[in-house]
C-alpha cells in the first residue's frame, strides 16, 4: 500500500497546525512566576478579594455599558443641558411647557424630542425606581380646564418616554397640578397681566428618584 | 485493504486533525472596537480561571491604515460583576505592580504604552481575582476600548 506525497503533505500540516498557533498565543508571553505572584497578591487581599462597588453615579450606565466613562459624561452633560438640580437622592428637572407643547395642547412637539431623550438617558442612567412626572399650568382660563390639560400633558410626556426612549411604564407617575403650583406671579402686584411669570409656570416637572 | 487504509487516513484528518488545528488556532471569544484609537480591535482570545485567579488575553489589531500610539495605564483596567455590582482591578505584586503585561514603563504600577503599525498586532494579559460572589458572567473593561461583556466564567 502506497500514500500519495500531498496526503502526508497534508497530514504535516495538521499535525503541525496546532504548534505553529499556539506559538503565535505564547508571543503575548505570561512569565511563568506570574501566576505564582498573583495567588500571593490574591491572598493578601483577603476574603472580598479587592471588589469595589460600583458607584452607578460614576460607572453604571444603563444595561449596555459602552463606553462606560464616556456616558457618564454625556449623562452629566444632560443634566446641566436641561438645568437639572441633583441631590444626592434625586434629579429635578423642569421642562417649558412653552416648549414641550404648543398653545392649549398635550401633543409633544417634535423640536422637544431631543430634550425629552435626554430625560430618558437620565432616568436609565440611574436606573431610577421611580420618576414623577407633574404637569402645571398658568392660571389663564378655567381651574377645570387647566386641572385636565396639565394632567393630560403630564400623561404625554409619560408615553413619550415609554415609548421612545425606554422608560418602564411601571417606574412613571404621572400627576396633574392644574394652576395651584405657580413658581412665579401670574398677574403683577398691580393687577395687570405677568406674561413672563406665566410662562414659568406653564410646565412638565419630573422627579427622577436615584436608586 | 489500500482503499480502506485511504478512508481511513481521511477520516483521520477531517475528524482528529483539522479540528485539532481550529481549536490550537487561537480562538477569539469575543472583539470589540476601539473608541480611541481609529482602526483598533481587541480581540479577546483567553479568559482562564485558575487558583480563583482570572487572567485574560487580549489581541490587539491595527486593522486601519496609520500606526497608533495606544497608552493605558493597567490601573485602569478592571473586571466587573455586574449582578453584585461589584469591579476587581488587576492583582499587584509585593513591589505595587500590577501582574499584567506587557509593560512599557512602571508608572503608576505599568503602563501599555506600543505603537501598533498598520496591519500588526499587539498581545496584552492581565491577572484579576476572581470575583468572590461567584458570578456566571463577567465584563472586562479596557480604556479606549468597548467593554467585553457578559463573558462565561467557567473554571
Amino acid at each position: 500500500m502506497t500514500i500519495r506525497k500531498p496526503f502526508i503533505i497534508v497530514a504535516w500540516i495538521c499535525l503541525f497546525l496546532p504548534f505553529v498557533c499556539s506559538a503565535e498565543e505564547e508571543a503575548v508571553g505570561i512569565p511563568p512566576e506570574a501566576h505564582q505572584e498573583a495567588i500571593e497578591a490574591l491572598q493578601a487581599l483577603g476574603p472580598e478579594r479587592g471588589a469595589k462597588t460600583i458607584d452607578y453615579r460614576m460607572a453604571g450606565i444603563v444595561g449596555v455599558v459602552k463606553g462606560i466613562e464616556s456616558q457618564s459624561r454625556e449623562v452629566k452633560s444632560a443634566i446641566k443641558d436641561l438645568g437639572a438640580k441633583e441631590t444626592e437622592a434625586e434629579i429635578q428637572i423642569e421642562l417649558s411647557g412653552d416648549v414641550l407643547f404648543d398653545f392649549d395642547k398635550w401633543d409633544i412637539r417634535s423640536d422637544a424630542e431631543a430634550m425629552l431623550q435626554k430625560v430618558g438617558d437620565i432616568i436609565a442612567a440611574y436606573k431610577s425606581p421611580e420618576a414623577i412626572i407633574a404637569g402645571h399650568t398658568d392660571s389663564k382660563g378655567e381651574e377645570d380646564y387647566n386641572q385636565r390639560l396639565s394632567e393630560k400633558r403630564a400623561e404625554s410626556v409619560k408615553n413619550w418616554l415609554s415609548e421612545n426612549a425606554g422608560v418602564s411604564q411601571a417606574i412613571m407617575k404621572t400627576i396633574g397640578y392644574g394652576e395651584v403650583k405657580p413658581i412665579a406671579a401670574n398677574v403683577n402686584p398691580d393687577g395687570s397681566d405677568n406674561p413672563e411669570g406665566r410662562q414659568k409656570n406653564r410646565r412638565v416637572a419630573i422627579l427622577v428618584k436615584k436608586k | 485493504m489500500g482503499c480502506f487504509l485511504k478512508k481511513a487516513f481521511f477520516f483521520l484528518i477531517v475528524t482528529v486533525l483539522i479540528p485539532a488545528g481550529v481549536a490550537f488556532s487561537g480562538e477569539v471569544m469575543q472583539t470589540q472596537e476601539s473608541d480611541t484609537w481609529e482602526g483598533v480591535e481587541a480581540d479577546l482570545t483567553s479568559l482562564r480561571i485558575k487558583n480563583n485567579i482570572v487572567t485574560v488575553k487580549v489581541k490587539l489589531r491595527n486593522t486601519g491604515s496609520d500606526e497608533q500610539g495606544v497608552k493605558f495605564c493597567y490601573d485602569t483596567c478592571f473586571i466587573m460583576d455586574e449582578t453584585n455590582q461589584k469591579k476587581y482591578y488587576p492583582l499587584k505584586d509585593s513591589d505595587g505592580i500590577y501582574i499584567a503585561g506587557p509593560m512599557a514603563d512602571q508608572n503608576r504600577g505599568g503602563r501599555f504604552w506600543y505603537g501598533i503599525k498598520a496591519g500588526k498586532t499587539r498581545g496584552l494579559w492581565i491577572k484579576f481575582p476572581e470575583p468572590a460572589d461567584g458570578p456566571e458572567t463577567i465584563t472586562l473593561s479596557i480604556p479606549g476600548i468597548f467593554p467585553f461583556e457578559e463573558l462565561p466564567l467557567k473554571k
